[in-house]
Formats: C-alpha cells, structure tokens, sequence
C-alpha cells in the first residue's frame, strides 16, 4: 500500500489514541511487560483458562468469613 | 515540651471530661508544638489555628452546660488532606487541586465531629495519594521524626509524621497498597487498614474504588480502637460500606490477651526480602507473642507470587479512570512519578483489569481456607528493610522506579487485594528507627487484630518511646 505506515509508528498512533497523551518507548516497553506478566499471572491463576467466577462473589466471601472476635 | 501534647489521645478525652485541663488548653499546647516542629517535620499543608481555637471553646461551653460529651470531645485531631468537607479547601496533595473547594463533608468527618473532635489543619500527603515513600512533588516529603533525613512512608506521610511528633493525637489516612501501614511503621505509631467495606469513602478522594480503605494512625492500640469506634459502619452514601455490625473495639483492647491464640507466620513470600538486621527485630517481636501465650504456626500462604502484580493493574486502571482528562489537558500538572504510575492504566485491557477482579475471590476463598482455617492472624513485616532517606529513595520516574516502589509495598500490596483489616504495629528501634510488623486478620476481624495489638503494646510500652527528631 502506498499509504502504510511502519509498524511502530501505527503502535504509537494506536497507543496515543487510547491513551490521549504521548508515551516514551521507555514506557511503552515497560507497560508492554507489565501486561504481559498479568497475562501470565492470570494464567497461572486460572489454569483451565475460564473464569468460572464473578467478582461479586468477593463480597459473599467477605460476610460469610466469621463475624465477631475470633 | 508540654506534658498535655504527650499525652494519648484517650488519655486527653479523659482529662477533658474530667476536667483536669480545657480543650483549649490542649488545643493551644498543640498548636504551639506545630509552631516549633511543624514546619521542620513538613507535615502540615494547611494549619487552621482559629477554627481550632474556636472549635475548642465551644466544646469547652458545651462540658460546662453539661452537654452529653462524645467519646472524642474537644480532642484536636488532623487527617490527610484528602477527606472533604464543605467550603474548605482539600488540595489532595496536588497542584490540579490547589484551589478545589468541595460541596459535600466526608461521612468519616461527620462521624468524628459528632464524636466532637477538633481538627488542627490538613496534612501532608503524597500526590493524589500515590506513593509509598512520603515524597511530594509539589508540597515537599514530610520528614520523619525520627530522623528527619529519613522517608516518613506514604502516602499519608503528614499523618503518620504529626501523630508520631505528638502534633495531633491522632489521624486518618487512606490505604490502597500500604498508604496508612507504611506511614505508621515509618514514624513509630499504630496504623490501621480495616476490611474493605468496614468504613464509608464517602467524601473522600478515590484513588482506586476496588482497594481504598480509610483507616486511623494513632499512638497507641486503645486510641486506634476508639477511632475506628467512631468511623466504622454502614453508611446509606457509600452503598459498598458493609452491614456488617460494628464490634465494640475499646472492650477487647480492655481485655489485652493472645493466649492462646494461633499466629501464623508465613514460610513464603512476607520474609522473602527482609534483611538480616530487621529479621532479628521481627523474630524478637514474634517472641514476645509467644511468651504471652501464642501458638506460632507456619502457614503458606496462595498465590502471592502473582496477586500484587494484579493489586497494581487493578489500581493503576482504576485510577486512571479517575485521572484521565486531568492527564491529557494537564499533564504538566502532576509530579512525574505520579503521572509515569498513573498514565499506563489508560491503556490497560479491560480483559486485564477484569481478570484480575475475577480471581480475588478465588483467592480469598484459598486464604480463608488454607491460612485463616490453620491460624487466628497472620504476622508479617510491614517493610522488609529500614526506611531508605529521603535522598536515596527519591527516585521520581527514573528507570526502575517501579521495583524501588513495588519493594515497599511488597508486605502491604497484597493485604488490599484481598480485603483483609492489616494492623501495623512499631517493633524494636533499630539503629535509632523504628522497625515494625502486620497483624492480618479474616474480613471484619479487626476487634482480635486490636486486641492482640494491645497485649503486645503492655508487654513493649513502644507508645512511651519519643521520636529523637521530636522531642
């Protein structure tokens, strides 16, 4: 295409985009990471890869812990 | 020095309504205290003497018409500059809002004013309440009394710093990682993260919905419990408070006891990065738990490896959210640290962020199985080395200023993304600062917390130690 862009500068544009500020490639490298070991993380955490949860649930789990002095 | 400003805040709600002093007389004691280490210890953003003053005679006329006196009354507190109250301006630490004037009184203020409080001014904070180290871009670092070249922690770093240099007889401070545990650990004192939901937000600013918790800094155990008394429970403006029914905090700190109570201690993740030195302070302080009776249990505590990392995204998201235009037509406006945390949450996947409110109660349900099923509390650091300078940890947005910042929540982060009450407690004195360590609980189990703390407190009499650099 006459038009393309190279890769990087159509990530930054994307990036920009979502984010309505700039962002150094310091920073994108470093938020490109950070996503990544969440992705892993969540992994881990849900090894069948479904989430058979709802975060309400939280507050169930919350009350149901036993009221009063231990 | 003034004996009155030594003195705790329960011991000064008492003497008050005895009648062995005014609360203008404590009040004006206090704010010559200010005057001399206020400005030296940077804790202060605003001082407001006359209300104070005024405030204090009325609670005054009030005690010799016979009025009924709250369990607070005529006693000067001061909060982080961060709890809203109508008509007086509430900067949150920031430039973007210097001038900001809220419409609306937090219910936490409400509460206390009921209580009859006083309030001395509004104190220093990190930005926006993001940072861990007590730093301010805009505003300066509130120094720590125990060494004023030191960190005082953050983010509510004022808080931690009056209350530990007797310049206020106690504080609230908000916590979304650490913000109210790491302060108090720094300066010496008492500090307080309730279970999510225990006390309203309502009227206070929001830095993370999933995670902040507003929770007290005191002196000593006996006056956190009367301030978490009067905050918590459920308020109809903040439909996330909880129903739960509020336990009676000051009977169990009455009653101080650990006999036979299970601590655990975990074998992984909490001790993973303590230094040698603060080891022995934390060994010492389990030991004292042990000779009054507990039982320490080891206990492996899920998925750590991975929920501080999930702790971060969800707050760094939230956040965001809150900050995103203020980020894109005034960026120039926040401290850069503050700005370089916040900015990548506007582009988070929503599929991130939700998953990682997928899996806390996934997680919560392990720890309430595996860790909560085999001990009563948890016992952990609360930073795993001595407090760093202000120098040395001045890190602003250099390269690696994540990790700097996430070592020091290392111990904190994970407690709020599990919704657990976290109390931290002063240990030993080590090369003339404070250690300290975390009593974690099951949700709403704040009344144990406290009144573990308590026995520990009558065994060490740590509240009688007095800061060096605020004698």
């Amino acid at each position: 295409m006459k038009d393309a862009l190279p890769l990087a500068t159509s990530l930054e544009i994307v990036v920009q985009a979502l984010q309505g500020t700039s962002l150094t490639s310091d920073r994108a490298q470093g938020h490109a990471r950070m996503l990544s070991a969440a992705g892993t993380a969540l992994s881990t955490m849900m090894p069948d890869g479904f989430f058979d949860t709802e975060p309400a649930q939280l507050i169930v789990l919350m009350a149901s812990a036993p009221e009063g002095e231990t | 020095m003034s004996e009155l400003t030594h003195l705790t805040l329960v011991d000064a709600a008492d003497g008050i309504r005895a009648g062995d002093f005014s609360a203008k007389e404590l009040t004006e004691a206090m704010l010559a205290r200010i005057e001399e280490l206020g400005g030296k210890l940077n804790c202060f953003i605003d001082i407001w003497s006359e209300q104070a003053l005024a405030a204090a005679d009325r609670a005054d006329i009030a005690r010799a018409r016979g009025q009924t006196l709250g369990p607070l009354h005529g006693v000067p507190l001061a909060h982080k500059d961060m709890f809203y109250r109508a008509g007086t301006t509430c900067t949150c630490g920031s430039t973007i809002r210097r001038d900001f004037v809220p419409q609306i009184t937090a219910t936490v203020l409400e509460r206390l004013d009921a209580a009859g409080a006083t309030h001395l001014g509004a104190l220093n904070m990190s930005e926006f309440a993001f940072g861990p180290t007590g730093h301010n871009h805009h505003f300066g670092p509130a120094r720590n009394p125990w060494h004023r070249d030191h960190v005082s922690g953050g983010s509510s770093s004022g808080s931690g710093v009056a209350v530990g240099a007797r310049l206020a007889f106690g504080a609230l401070g908000s916590d979304t990682g650490g913000s109210v545990r790491l302060p108090a650990a720094a300066c010496g004192i008492v500090g307080l993260k309730p279970t999510q939901t225990r006390v309203s937000r309502f009227g206070a600013m929001g830095l993370s919905f999933s995670l902040d918790n507003i929770g007290p800094l005191t002196r000593t155990v006996a006056d956190c419990a009367r301030l978490l008394g009067v905050i918590a429970g459920h308020d109809p403006r903040d439909g996330t408070s909880a129903h739960v029914a509020v336990d009676d905090y000051e009977a169990a700190v009455r009653s101080p006891s650990v006999k036979g109570l299970r601590i655990g201690r975990p074998e992984n993740h909490y001790f993973d990065h303590v230094t040698e030195a603060v080891a022995t302070c934390l060994d010492r302080a389990l030991a004292v738990f042990e000779d009054l009776g507990a039982e320490i249990v080891p206990v492996t505590v899920p998925a750590h490896e991975q929920i501080g990392l999930l702790q971060s995204l969800i707050s760094t998201s939230e956040a965001a959210t809150l900050h995103g235009k203020w980020l894109a037509e005034r960026p120039g406006d926040y401290g850069p640290q503050v700005k370089a945390r916040i900015e990548p949450g506007l582009s988070v996947p929503a599929t991130r962020y939700l998953g990682s409110l997928h899996t806390r109660p996934v997680v919560l349900q392990q720890m309430l199985t595996e860790v909560f099923g085999r001990c009563d509390v948890l016992f952990t650091p609360v930073f795993s080395a001595p407090q760093p300078t202000i120098e040395a940890s001045d890190v602003g947005d250099s390269p690696g200023f994540h990790k700097v910042l996430a070592s020091l929540t290392h111990c904190t982060a994970p407690i709020n993304y599990l919704t657990l009450p976290g109390l931290s407690l002063p240990g030993e004195l080590l090369n003339g600062l404070p250690t300290s360590f975390q009593l974690v609980g099951a949700p709403f189990q704040e009344a144990a917390l406290l009144r573990a703390g308590a026995a520990y407190e009558e065994a060490t009499r740590f509240s009688e130690r007095v800061p060096s650099h605020a004698p």
